[in-house]
């Protein structure tokens, strides 16, 4: 369905984007994750047609991303863009109309919109009177009234407290089922874990990896992780040397990479007198995938990517 | 025009209606200057003919200068603060049907205006003398300069909705005290009457009045026609200018 191949994009005298390539196919959710200023959002703006990308192409359907091809995107950007004193009929409206939508055509459009994203007891509210969590899901729908075939959303559900979180996404889990392809930036792992069937990891403007969850939980050379509290990283180093385990550092904690699964009290014992504060056996986690195919070890490497949680 | 520029008209049309600032300044503040400055008059001519010679300045200062030239530069400043006009560049909307939209809405304001400001002058006796045809020729000149330099501030100047108020301030206020828009720009010093020879408003002003309360013809009015028409088509190319670069600008942000 939409195909992003070799996207480059110099931002000043950096690389935002560095050969960008994935494929989002219909009716799957697909996920570009990275922390702030990882490419997420160029690569969709470049996509939307915000911005030109200095190399590579971007097709729909195997045929060149073109203005008019464009309209069949839907796209819901970043920030909030509805109109304030219009209610949510009159802003979904409008933009059904900028699609080319008439008459009975637009109206059940708006109709099916609004009772697919739960607005109908907002229909005559207006969009300024609405809750945050409302009014994402106004912005959402806005990008969906005309039924697209791609869908861009860009962190579609930034400053949105825990409970408006869980119904967005319930939303756009819908989306996939509804056979659009999505495309979903986000730097919140739990969500793209959760909506996600495939995920992109975008660091320092390159796909550090892609694929499903499980494909990329197994880049992480461990069946489990410990995370270890200890004051003597030397010492700790030398055991997990000679026991054949590889150690990361994330801030003050360490992680073993641990072949096969074991107990805390095994490991414990197994390491020895190390001054361990604390132990707690773990999955690999999204998390892990991310710190390890972006190569982000050592407290300063993991302040640099604040935003990743 | 296309139909996603008329949406775009109606949209700008239901802001305005909902709007309370657009309500005072575009509405009670001509009624208001028109009520004062045709009672002052009053004594001198008598409650009809004071607002028949009153109306036309009014008109095309303080009520489609405020409305028409105010009017896109709030729209394109708010339209990018709430990022919105983002969201219509990803939208197949194009550029030229968006400014067509916005200059079909102002044309509708400006109407609303001429209905409401004759409504008042026809309501206490007051006339319209001259030919409507040329009236609303001259009136449509008018609103093209405005919107055009409206456009044009929005992209050049007026960077935060703060600015709008200064803009339209700063320049416009001295250019309509010079255009004789709240009295006869006979009033003025002969140094300032050179000066308003370069004000737009000035011709404006001249023309109108000169159709609406002596019933001139075109042939009177030919030099004001002919600047107008100059102003009009020099302010929307400026405009569009502006406003292409403008988009550019917001694309890339």
């Amino acid at each position: 369905m939409l195909r992003v191949n070799g996207l480059a994009k110099r931002s000043g005298d950096r690389d935002a984007l560095k050969h960008v390539a994935f494929a989002v196919e219909e009716g799957e959710v697909f996920g570009l994750l990275g922390a702030n200023g990882a490419g997420k959002s160029t690569t969709v703006n470049i996509i939307a047609g915000l911005l030109t990308a200095d190399a590579g192409t971007v097709t729909l359907a195997d045929e060149p991303m073109t203005r008019e091809r464009r309209t069949r995107l839907g796209v819901a950007t970043q920030e909030i863009a509805l109109y304030p004193t219009l209610t949510c009929e009159e802003n979904l409206r409008f933009f059904a109309r900028l699609y080319g939508l008439r008459r009975a055509h637009l109206r059940a459009r708006v109709d099916g919109v609004i009772d697919r994203m739960g607005l109908a007891t907002y229909r005559r509210a207006r969009a300024e009177t609405l809750s945050g969590g409302w009014k994402r899901r106004l912005n959402l729908a806005v990008a969906l009234v005309h039924a697209p075939a791609v869908v861009l959303l860009d962190e579609p559900t930034a400053g949105l407290d825990v409970e408006a979180r869980r119904l967005v996404w319930q939303q756009l889990r819908n989306l996939g089922a509804q056979r659009a392809a999505v495309v979903l930036t986000t730097h919140l792992l739990e969500e793209a874990e959760a909506l996600c069937d495939r995920v992109a990891i975008l660091a320092r403007g390159r796909v550090a990896a892609q694929g499903t969850l499980e494909e990329l939980r197994r880049l992480v050379p461990a069946a489990e992780l410990a995370v270890i509290e200890c004051d003597d990283e030397p010492l700790l180093r030398a055991r997990a040397g000679a026991l054949g385990l590889q150690v990361r550092k994330y801030g003050d904690r360490f992680t073993l990479l641990l072949p096969e699964r074991t107990t805390v009290t095994a490991l414990a014992g197994r390491l020895g007198e190390v001054g361990l504060h604390s132990i707690a056996l773990q999955p690999v986690s999204l998390l892990q995938v991310y710190l390890e195919v972006g190569g982000i070890e050592s407290r300063e490497a993991a302040d640099s990517q604040p935003a990743l949680v | 025009m296309s139909g996603a520029g008329l949406a775009v008209s109606a949209r700008v049309l239901i802001e305005f209606g909902r709007s309370r600032r657009v309500l005072a300044l575009w509405v009670l503040f001509p009624a208001a200057m028109l009520v004062l400055f045709g009672w002052v008059r009053a004594d001198e001519m008598g409650l009809a003919d004071a607002f028949t010679v009153t109306a036309p300045g009014i008109l095309v200062g303080a009520g489609l200068f405020f409305s028409c030239l105010g009017g896109p530069i709030s729209v394109l400043v708010v339209e990018r603060e709430r990022r919105t006009l983002r969201r219509l560049l990803v939208s197949p909307l194009d550029g030229g049907s968006y400014f067509l939209g916005i200059v079909v809405a102002h044309l509708a304001v400006a109407a609303a205006q001429v209905a409401f400001v004759y409504g008042l002058t026809i309501a206490v006796g007051g006339r319209f003398l001259g030919s409507m045809a040329l009236g609303a020729v001259i009136l449509l000149l008018s609103v093209l300069s405005y919107v055009g330099l409206g456009f044009f501030f929005a992209g050049k100047v007026a960077k935060s909705a703060e600015d709008v108020n200064g803009v339209v301030a700063g320049i416009g206020v001295p250019l309509l005290v010079l255009g004789g828009t709240f009295f006869p720009a006979d009033d003025l010093p002969p140094v300032l009457r050179s000066v308003a020879q370069a004000d737009p408003v000035f011709h404006m002003n001249q023309a109108f009045k000169a159709v609406a309360t002596r019933g001139a013809g075109a042939g009177e009015i030919q030099w004001n026609l002919a600047l107008l028409v100059v102003l009009a088509c020099v302010a929307m190319a400026l405009g569009v200018r502006s406003y292409r670069r403008l988009l550019d600008v917001e694309r890339s942000s």
